[in-house]
This record gives C-alpha cells, structure tokens and sequence, in this order.
C-alpha cells in the first residue's frame, strides 16, 4: 500500500512537472512568435517607423532612456507617487466600504455621492486639482487617491453586502458581538472580494501616475510618455506603455501572493 | 562682559539680516511647456547672479497654465499668442482695461522663415493638392483652440471655401491630430511643421501655406496675473528676469551645437527635430506694437468668424508691453 503510494506520487508530479513546463512554454509562444513577426515586418520595409516602431528601435529607446539616466530616476518616483495615493486611496475606500457594508446609515449618508464621484474621469479633474492644490506633489497624490478609491471602496461594499445573512444570524444565535462577528465572519468572507479591489485599484493607481505627472513633472514614467507624445516619439511611447505593461503584471502578481497568504483557506483552481 | 554682549549682539544682527535679505529675495514661478527652454536658460547662465529666484515649473498645454495662474501657483505661464484672446472671450464678465485678470506680458518667435514655419497648413502628397482651392472635398486634421486653430481657419479663407466643403476631422491637441495625418489617415493637416517634419522630409507630405501666408504671428508667450503685475517686488524682479533674458537670445546664436544638444537630450529628440526645434526656438522677443496687435486681432477675429470664439475681444486687453524695453523687443525678419 505504502509502495503504491510512492509510485503514484512519482508517477503524479513528473508530468505535472511536465505540463508545468509546456504550459509555460505555451504562454510564451504567441508573444515571442508576435514580436519576430512584428521585427520581420519592420525589417522588411512593410511597417513605418512612426506608425509602429520595430521592437529593435523600441530596444534602442529604453537605451537612450536609460544612458541619460531618466528610466532608472522615473521608476523609483513614479512607483512612489502611485504606492502612496493607493495607500492612501485603498485605505480610504476600504474604510468606506466596510462601514458603508455594516452600516445602511453610513450608505445611505455617502455611497450616492461617493458613485458620482466614480463616474468622473480623474483626467478632466487635472486642471481643476492644479487651482484647488498647486502643482506640488499634493495635486498628483490626489489624483492617484482619486483612481484607487473607488475600486476598493466598491468591492469592500459588495463584498460585505454580498455576504449570506444566515451566516450573521448564526453568529447572534452563538452570542458573538458586533466586533467579533467582523472580525470572524464579515472580514473573512468579504476579503476576495476586497482584494480584487485593491488589485483594481493598483492598477488604477498606475493609471493615474499619466494624468498626474502633467503637472509639472521633470521625472517620472508619465512625464517620459507625455514628453514623448509631445514630440512624436513614438518608440518611447509603446516602451512607456510596455514598462506600464510589465508593471501592472508585477502588481498583479504581488497581489496574487497576497491573496494565496491572506486566504489559505479557500482552495485554488490552479492546484492539482 | 562688555566684549561678550557686543559680539553676541553683532552675530543675532548678522542672522537677522540674512533672514531678512532671504526672507526680501523674491521667487518667480515661471512656467514653460516643456523641459527644453528651461535647460537652455541654465545653460547660456544668463541668470546667474540675478537679484530674484526662479523656480521652473513644467506645464504641459494652455489649459494647465491658465489653471496654474488663475489658482496663484504661477507667475508667469507658457502658452501660444491666441490663448487669452479666447480666454477673453469665454470670459463670464467682459474684459475691460481695469479688470483684465491676465496680460501678456512677453512674446517671442524665431525669424520669418519658410524652410522653419511654426505654423503650417501641409497635405499629403499622395492626394495630389497643388492649390489650397484643391483642399475641397479632402480630410482635414486640426484641433481645437490656440494659433493651430486660427491657422486652419485661415487657410480656409484662403482657400476660398468653407469647412461645408471640407471633411475636418477635429482633435484636442496638436500632437494627435498630427499623429493622424502623418499616419495617413488624413489628407490635409493644420498645426505645428515640427510635429509632421518627418513626413514633409520623406516627401510624403508638402506644405501648402505657412505662418506667413496666413499672416498668423504664431508667438510664444508668458502671460502674468494683473496682480502679479501690479505687486511692485515682482514687477521689478520680472524687469530685471526679462532683461537678463534679452541676452539669451545672442548665446543661443552663438552656441548652435551646445543648444541642440541641450534640446536633444532634455526632449528626448531625433537629430533632425533637434536641429528644427534649435531653429524655430532662436529669434528674439517681438514689440508689441501696432502692427503685431492688428495681426493679432485678424487672427481672433478669424477666430470669431469661423466659430471657434463666442464673443468678438480686443486683443489689445489681453496685451501688456511695459517690459518691451528690457526685453529689447524687436520685430520678426524676413530669413530665407
């Protein structure tokens, strides 16, 4: 018995392993067999440059970005701008959400407000925060709180009003208070719900860093990508893109491990 | 005892002083566009040693500038020599001399020149336009606002046709609406020649009319608060600025290669778009004198003629020449 189930084991990982492998090599295969298209086409005279660069000019890009150093000085900034506002604004919205999720007082008082508020693109608000806040740092941060609110103050809302009311019911037969009913009940089952919610809004936070750093900015990845929209540049643009790109996968990813450590408890489609 | 409290008192008026002369020294907030003039500025030193600071503040469009001086976060702001004429025309109560919020307060551009237009109206050479009469039935990029709208107006007029006769296709800013036509999506383009340069040197595109044909000034400008001006510290700190400034022109001449460079690395140009923009970026500030002011006023009333403007203004509100001597304003030359 205890033979076979060291056999089954073997037996059972190495082609997970395997499938792991190929299924790796799978999602790469369409991007890698796009980009030597893409440089083919461009090689061979068939794409203009202004149009659409060759992955060889937007290589050449990130050089000159980086030899004048503005790459390497527009990451730590830009990541700065965007991890404050979203600390600020994910902790605000889910403040919000959660109280505005216990509490129909508290929803009634701000949600209508709050949900027209969401609906205003924050670009159109630039001209606006440069009267009400100048054009330091306050205006940009702002800005950026103003993209990630919202996404965490909806899925916190929804999630804590999505919760089944017979599991609360449970808790008042128990005796449970109000505090341990969030903390053992509300809290728990609303959490994915919440974390998509940041996951959102950390996008929405990289988002924002375009609009805000219009306003005087001299470093930055939205200043690079509004610099170079300004003089047709092109190949700096889709490299601007492709660091956005490569930014909101790694966000996405952190916010996958976070998940995977907050909620051990629920399974995972993407174990055996 | 004595020693001590004369040398304790000779040291607290020494700090007090200095707190004072900091405290005096007056800040410019200056705005510019883009990063380029700035560096130039740094570059040729002509500010070194001045009596007054200046903190360099990067805003990009007219919009963003006007929003900075009306919320008091600038002095000055960058934005093209149409600006305030709409400003002045969408405002709630009429300008008058006494209550004009903002002035222009300085103008400058580069020598008359056709090979280095600010302003042109280009097709495609693939459309085979010839005349500005053949611009009829054609796409036509422009956008909103600002000389490139007055330069599309007038070159219709030119033209002899209306935008009935055309298919303008409108956009937000020059930058997108010259994306469209150099990508070919339009046959007509109204705008900046150095945002379509690469097309026009490939010959996929040619330039009908220039700034000249259209009698368009197409100047640069800082406008300033009325009360900006009427602040006597700053009025003297922007004498002296402009007057500094007036010398900048001269190294720019002088340093051909260092200003490309400088304009190259800072905005991130190609070769070819630094050596444009070094030549569109040269010249001198221009007079505000009769003559640029009646130009002005064709082109708002261009403006008003063609819709863009609700109300007819007076340029002449919106202009304010008191820094023209330290400036050593001149008017623009013909080059070739």
């Amino acid at each position: 018995m205890t033979v076979k189930t060291l056999e089954y084991r073997f037996d059972s990982q190495a082609p997970a392993s395997r499938a792991h492998g190929s299924s790796a090599a799978l999602r790469l295969l369409v991007p890698v067999v796009l980009v030597v298209a893409w440089q083919l086409c461009a090689s061979l005279g068939w794409l203009d440059d202004f149009v659409l660069p060759s992955p060889w000019h937007i290589l050449l890009a990130y050089q000159e970005l980086w030899h004048t150093g503005e790459l390497q000085a527009a990451l730590p900034v830009s990541l700065a701008r965007a991890g404050l506002g979203l600390a600020i604004g994910g902790g605000l919205g889910l403040v919000l959400g959660v109280i505005a999720g216990l509490s129909a007082h508290a929803e009634r008082l701000y949600d209508a407000p709050l949900q027209m508020v969401r609906t205003i693109p924050f670009i159109a608000l630039v001209p606006l925060f440069v009267v009400w806040f100048g054009i330091g740092e306050l205006a940009k941060v702002l800005l950026i709180v103003g993209a990630a609110i919202f996404p965490v103050y909806l899925n916190a809302y929804h999630g804590i009003r999505g919760i089944d009311k017979k599991l609360l019911e449970l808790g008042n037969s128990f005796a449970m208070s109000r505090a341990e009913q969030v903390r053992l009940i509300v809290l728990p089952l609303a959490m994915p719900s919440i974390l998509v919610g940041w996951r959102y809004a950390a996008g929405s936070a990289l988002l924002g860093l375009v609009a805000a750093e219009q306003i005087n900015s001299s470093a930055g990845l939205g200043y690079i990508l509004n610099n170079a929209n300004q003089f047709q540049r092109t190949d700096i643009i889709i490299a601007g893109i492709l660091i956005y790109a490569l930014l909101g996968v790694l966000v996405d990813i952190i916010m996958r491990q976070l998940e995977r450590v907050l909620l051990t408890w629920r399974p995972r489609h993407d174990q055996p | 005892m004595n020693h001590t409290l004369k040398g304790l008192l000779l040291a607290a008026s020494v700090v007090l002083s200095a707190h004072a002369g900091a405290a005096d020294r007056v800040t410019l907030n200056i705005a510019y566009q883009d990063a380029g003039f700035p560096a130039l500025i740094q570059k040729s030193g002509v500010l070194d040693g001045a009596s007054f600071d200046v903190k360099w503040v990067l805003l990009t469009g007219p919009a963003a500038n006007l929003s900075a001086l009306y919320g008091k976060a600038i002095d000055l702001g960058h934005m093209g020599d149409t600006s305030l004429s709409i400003e002045q025309a969408n405002a709630r109560e009429p300008w008058t001399a006494q209550n004009a919020p903002l002035k222009i307060v300085a103008g400058w551009r580069n020598d008359y020149s056709a090979s280095f237009a600010r302003l042109v109206t280009a097709v495609r050479t693939s459309a085979h336009i010839d005349t500005p009469q053949a611009l009829a039935g054609h796409t036509w990029a422009w956008n909103y606002g600002g000389y490139n709208h007055a330069q599309y107006l007038v070159s219709l007029v030119k033209a002899g046709i209306t935008e009935k006769d055309i298919k303008p296709i409108k956009f937000n800013d020059g930058a997108s609406s010259a994306a469209a036509f150099v990508s070919g999506q339009t046959d007509a383009y109204s705008g900046d020649l150095g945002a379509i340069l690469p097309a026009v040197k490939k010959g996929d595109a040619k330039v009908l009319l220039n700034d000249r044909d259209t009698g368009i000034p197409a100047l640069g400008v800082w406008t300033a608060r009325s009360d900006v001006l009427a602040d006597p510290a700053k009025n003297k700190a922007l004498e002296e600025y402009f007057s500094r400034l007036s010398g900048y022109w001269a190294w720019h001449r002088d340093h051909q290669a260092e200003a490309t460079e400088v304009l190259q690395t800072t905005l991130k140009l190609t070769p070819e778009r630094a050596a444009y923009e070094y030549q569109v970026r040269a010249g001198a500030f221009r007079p505000f004198d009769d003559a640029l002011l009646a130009q002005e006023q064709k082109v708002a009333d261009a403006l008003y003629d063609g819709g863009a403007i609700k109300r007819k203004v007076d340029v002449r509100l919106g202009f304010d020449g008191r820094y023209n001597a330290a400036q050593q304003a001149v008017p623009a030359r013909e080059v070739q």
